[in-house]
């Protein structure tokens, strides 16, 4: 091709004043012109060239260069009429042949069934799992997406700075957002929540408590695009006694009919008019509510600077640099709070958290979201069962190769290119992909609504026929089908047909690579199962942990009020008449929530100290009803008066906080240090110390705390006897119903308020139990066929053996053999790993188990177990096969 | 006898081959189009329709006449076939009749 001569490359350039047409199109041409029409294309488009350059100029010149050639090279350029003396072969992706591909996979498929059905199954417990776990993780990722602003909201955290404490949470003061929003003009919206929690509601006669009830500035709806059913976004809130209802809450007051306009009261004076009804808040949300009301009363609370109560939400220009706002925090802390959290020798700073990310990276005291750990730790799931399923395709494709290389042969001999016989090897195993999805989306319709219960989200089928999934089921097939085809692929296509025509095959040929991937299955399935037994460890820990207080047999009831303060006594005096009722006590706050750290005076080894305590209000019969017992001191008594104002109890955890060597007399200030200007707060000495209980649940550290006496409180607790409960319960509410005629009687035991804290490690733990249980599945599978395909053949062999006198325990022992050496050496491969994943996952909480050593053993011995039940049963029907049927044959 | 059919575009190619006599390379033909007819047809169009011509037998090839502007590269020289001009002839006998059908006060109307 290089025939460039000298006068021709100084004519070129005299006609196109040096510049040539470009360099990668030339390339192009030269690389890849229709086959015998190099020459003159080159030479033609050369004087094309010249042309151009002369008659429409240079830029256009080589534009209409590159567009001719691009013209001109394969693939584009016409098809010549095949010349007839060609031995032409049609393209590898010819439709006819593609067609071909198909028919004679399908011919594979179902001449061998057993095989067949073995990948299929695996494949599609596979592919099933890969997609439940998919839309798991997709609807991890898609939380508050769906708001029109999402990137644009911003969440302001606090991170607060005690002497001896940091926390970081998602309340601040009232008045931060708004103030921001006037000194600093780039800061386009806020708006703020204040919780009220539950709120019992009336209308008319009915009454209902409701959950998750928030007063929120009127800017909400323009911040969060949340959907209405009825009403106007824009005024919805604007006026005063106003609330918006989410359907399902609007449907629980109103019935079917039209919301709108009518009224709700929360007390006998105050009125709320219904001004707008929402959709329900997607479940895909890091915050929801069942109402919202306006900013009313509060109002008056909302300049105060230190409260620490609201969530705020800021929305700031698209693309803006979060330093800027950030750096400014601590302008205004100075500007605004400083002087009133110094004296209490506190200091909190902000920082800004973008609201798609709340979700899965936030995890602040008092909220329990998603985590992106598990986010990962799925996927990993669904990518590692994927790849299971497709090393058993690649295991037996390759295993039975022996009965393929023929074929191999034979295709080659009559002339079959390499590259064909790899398409037909891939078309087989797209093909087993496409049958195991179309199973599986089957499974997963099925399987849906049972995931969706255990797992707790709400996901529909018809999500899956979004585009975006389609794509990634189109992704599944095309990964898992060209994963484990390109092997067999590979392997199979190169065999030589001079050899395998012969019989001179040997199978042994990749057989290291086989047995590679099937140590790598068990190291995965083996990780997983080591995994999941400790992660049903933590969690049986937490259950059965001591709490330090009794958890059975113990009624909680919730006023829900201020306090029951008159009734109270002779309700209890009625309650302990029954013999089945064996103590009544009340508290403040339930033991799983009790309230927030407030500021005590407490006496130090170096003189009078503000500090924050998490207080708790009991009355005489507290400590005795929860079983909670005393390490020093005594319990409040009512023989002594004292005790009613200047006694507190502490726990054990306060004690170590202050390091106290004797706390009991040690003084304590209800509130901040005495001012001047202020009347006199009582001064209170500790008569107690009680056993540290968890106030919680177990993945939070037991806090200090300190335990005041007021009698009658709202949460009520009962204790009763474990015989005749019904008849005990139906009693309480009877005596209850008497009492308070207007109060629901809606109780709890203590233990499934607990149990509570946990469903969300309960439900990863049980997912994550049904996945591992499956890989397994899938890895046993896998060595069932591999175990059926050689114990075949070694049918001669072992009829050999059993004819010169082995017994089959020996032939047994024989062939489990090499199989239970697999297993042996993916040990060392997961234990390392599975150790230091669950070293990890365990550091996360303050409490507990030791991973101990026989969780391994026994692992190991499981795994030992599964895969020589796998295979025994193709040994033993190969052993006692009588030798005169292997043999005869030949 | 069943003629091929002509289309136009490679009417022209053809009557192009034809004309350059000698001298009709792909090359030459896309220039010798665009000066004399003021039609722009672009090179690879009148690299396939000559690779159609071919096909139907209406032109034969050698290869032939390389210059240095060319870079020295050989060129495929088009002669017409004795097909090819059967079939031009035909199609300016064909022209010709519905040319004749046209009334003469008609083309006078039109001062053609």
């Amino acid at each position: 091709m290089e025939t460039d001569s000298n006068p021709s490359v100084t004519a070129m350039e005299r006609l196109t004043k040096g510049k040539g047409p470009p360099r990668w199109a030339e390339w192009l041409l030269n690389h890849f012109s229709p086959p015998g029409l190099e020459d003159e294309l080159q030479g033609d488009l050369l004087e094309m060239y010249a042309y151009w350059v002369k008659t429409v100029g240079l830029a256009r010149a080589r534009w209409r260069y590159v567009l001719a050639v691009l013209r001109m090279i394969r693939p584009f350029a016409r098809f010549m009429t095949s010349r007839p003396n060609d031995y032409s072969q049609p393209s590898t992706l010819h439709p006819d042949m593609l067609l071909n591909y198909l028919k004679i996979a399908c011919r594979n498929l179902w001449k061998d069934k057993f095989y067949s059905l073995i990948n299929i199954l695996g494949l599609t417990i596979g592919v099933t799992c890969g997609m439940l776990l998919l839309l798991y993780v997709t609807d991890e990722l898609s939380y508050d997406r769906y708001q029109a602003k999402a990137s644009q909201i911003y969440r302001i955290v606090s991170h607060i700075t005690e002497p001896d404490k940091d926390h970081r949470m998602r309340s601040t003061q009232p008045p931060l957002v708004k103030t921001l929003k006037q000194d600093y003009p780039f800061v386009k919206n806020y708006v703020r929540f204040f919780p009220y929690g539950q709120v019992m509601f009336r209308q008319g006669e009915k009454r209902f408590y409701e959950d998750h009830i928030y007063a929120a500035d009127s800017t909400v709806f323009d911040v969060f695009s949340y959907k209405f059913v009825e009403g106007d976004p824009k005024t919805a809130l604007a006026q005063p006694g106003s609330v918006v209802l989410t359907q399902k809450a609007a449907q629980k007051f109103f019935g079917s009919g039209s919301a709108l306009g009518q009224s709700l009261q929360t007390n006998d004076t105050t009125f709320y008019k219904v001004t707008g009804v929402l959709e329900d808040i997607p479940k895909n949300s890091h915050f929801t509510f069942n109402g919202l009301l306006s900013l009313g009363s509060k109002e008056r609370r909302a300049s105060e600077w230190d409260g620490i109560y609201i969530y705020s939400y800021l929305v700031l220009p698209e693309n803006f640099d979060t330093k800027i706002l950030e750096s400014k925090f601590p302008e205004v802390y100075d500007k605004y709070m400083g002087p009133i959290f110094k004296r209490m020798g506190i200091k909190i700073s902000y920082e800004l958290q973008p609201l798609t990310s709340i979700h899965l990276y936030s995890n602040l005291e008092g909220e329990s979201n998603g985590n992106i750990g598990y986010v990962y730790t799925f996927s990993a799931v669904a990518f590692f069962m994927l790849l299971l399923a497709s090393i058993n395709y690649m295991n037996l494709a390759t295993a039975r190769s022996a009965k393929r290389a023929k074929e191999v042969g034979l295709r080659k001999v009559m002339g079959s290119a390499r590259s064909r016989l790899m398409a037909q090897f891939l078309t087989e195993s797209v093909l087993m992909t496409v049958l195991a999805l179309s199973v599986s989306l089957f499974l997963v319709m099925i399987l849906l609504p049972f995931f969706n219960s255990v797992s707790g989200k709400e996901i529909q089928f018809r999500e899956l026929l979004r585009p975006q999934y389609v794509l990634i089921a189109l992704g599944i097939v095309g990964f898992t089908g060209f994963i484990s085809g390109s092997y067999p692929a590979f392997y199979l296509s190169a065999f030589e047909p001079a050899t395998v025509l012969k019989g001179a095959f040997n199978a042994k040929g990749g057989s290291f690579f086989r047995k590679s991937l099937v140590v790598a299955q068990f190291a995965i399935s083996l990780t997983m199962l080591i995994c999941t037994w400790i992660v049903y460890k933590q969690l049986n820990f937490m259950r059965n942990h001591d709490l330090g207080y009794d958890q059975e047999q113990v009624l909680t009831i919730d006023y829900r009020g201020r306090q029951p303060r008159q009734q109270f006594n002779s309700l209890r005096n009625t309650l302990l008449t029954n013999p089945n009722i064996l103590d009544v006590a009340s508290a403040s706050a339930p033991t799983s929530h009790i309230g927030d750290r407030t500021l005590f005076t407490v006496e130090s080894n170096t003189g009078l100290k503000e500090m924050g305590f998490r207080p708790m209000r009991v009355d005489y019969d507290y400590l005795k009803t929860m079983g909670m017992r005393l390490v020093a001191g005594r319990d409040f008594s009512e023989k002594i008066p004292a005790d009613t104002l200047n006694s507190v109890i502490v726990n054990q955890a306060t004690v170590q906080r202050m390091g106290w060597k004797e706390p009991l007399g040690k003084k304590v200030i209800l509130g901040s240090l005495p001012q001047p200007d202020q009347p006199a707060q009582p001064v209170a000495q500790v008569i107690g110390v009680v056993k540290d209980f968890h106030q919680q649940s177990l993945y939070s550290l037991i806090e200090p705390m300190i335990i005041l006496y007021r009698p009658a409180n709202k949460v009520i607790h009962i204790k009763i006897r474990p015989r005749d409960m019904e008849k005990t319960i139906a009693f309480i509410g009877q005596q209850w119903r008497e009492t308070y005629p207007d109060r629901l009687f809606e109780y709890r035991f203590l233990d499934q308020d607990f149990e509570l804290a946990y469903e969300a490690d309960e439900i990863r733990s049980r997912v994550f139990t049904a996945f591992s249980a499956l890989t397994i599945l899938i890895a046993c599978l896998g060595l069932f066929g591999l175990a059926t395909f050689t114990t075949e053949q070694r049918v001669k062999e072992i009829g050999v053996r059993k004819v010169l006198g082995a017994s089959v325990s020996s032939v047994v022992v024989l062939l489990s053999k090499d199989f239970t050496k697999l297993v042996l050496f993916s040990f060392p491969i997961a234990i390392p790993i599975a150790w230091y994943s669950m070293y990890t996952w365990l550091q996360h909480f303050p409490y507990k188990t030791d991973i101990g050593v026989w969780v391994f053993v026994a692992a190991c011995l499981l795994t030992l177990l599964i895969c020589w039940t796998t295979v025994i049963y193709q040994s033993i029907k190969a052993a006692m096969t009588n030798p005169v049927k292997s043999l005869r044959k030949e | 006898m069943k003629r091929a059919f002509l289309g136009e575009l490679e009417e022209v190619v053809l009557l192009t081959v034809a004309a350059l006599q000698e001298s009709a390379y792909c090359a030459a033909i896309t220039q010798t189009i665009d000066q004399q007819m003021a039609r722009s047809i672009s090179f690879p169009t009148v690299h396939t329709t000559l690779q159609r011509l071919a096909e139907k037998g209406f032109v034969s090839s050698h290869m032939g006449g390389a210059t240095p502007e060319r870079g020295g590269r050989q060129k495929r020289l088009f002669t017409i076939t004795a097909a090819g001009q059967r079939a031009l002839i035909e199609c300016r006998q064909m022209r010709s009749e519905l040319w004749k059908q046209i009334p003469t006060q008609v083309l006078q109307l039109w001062s053609a």
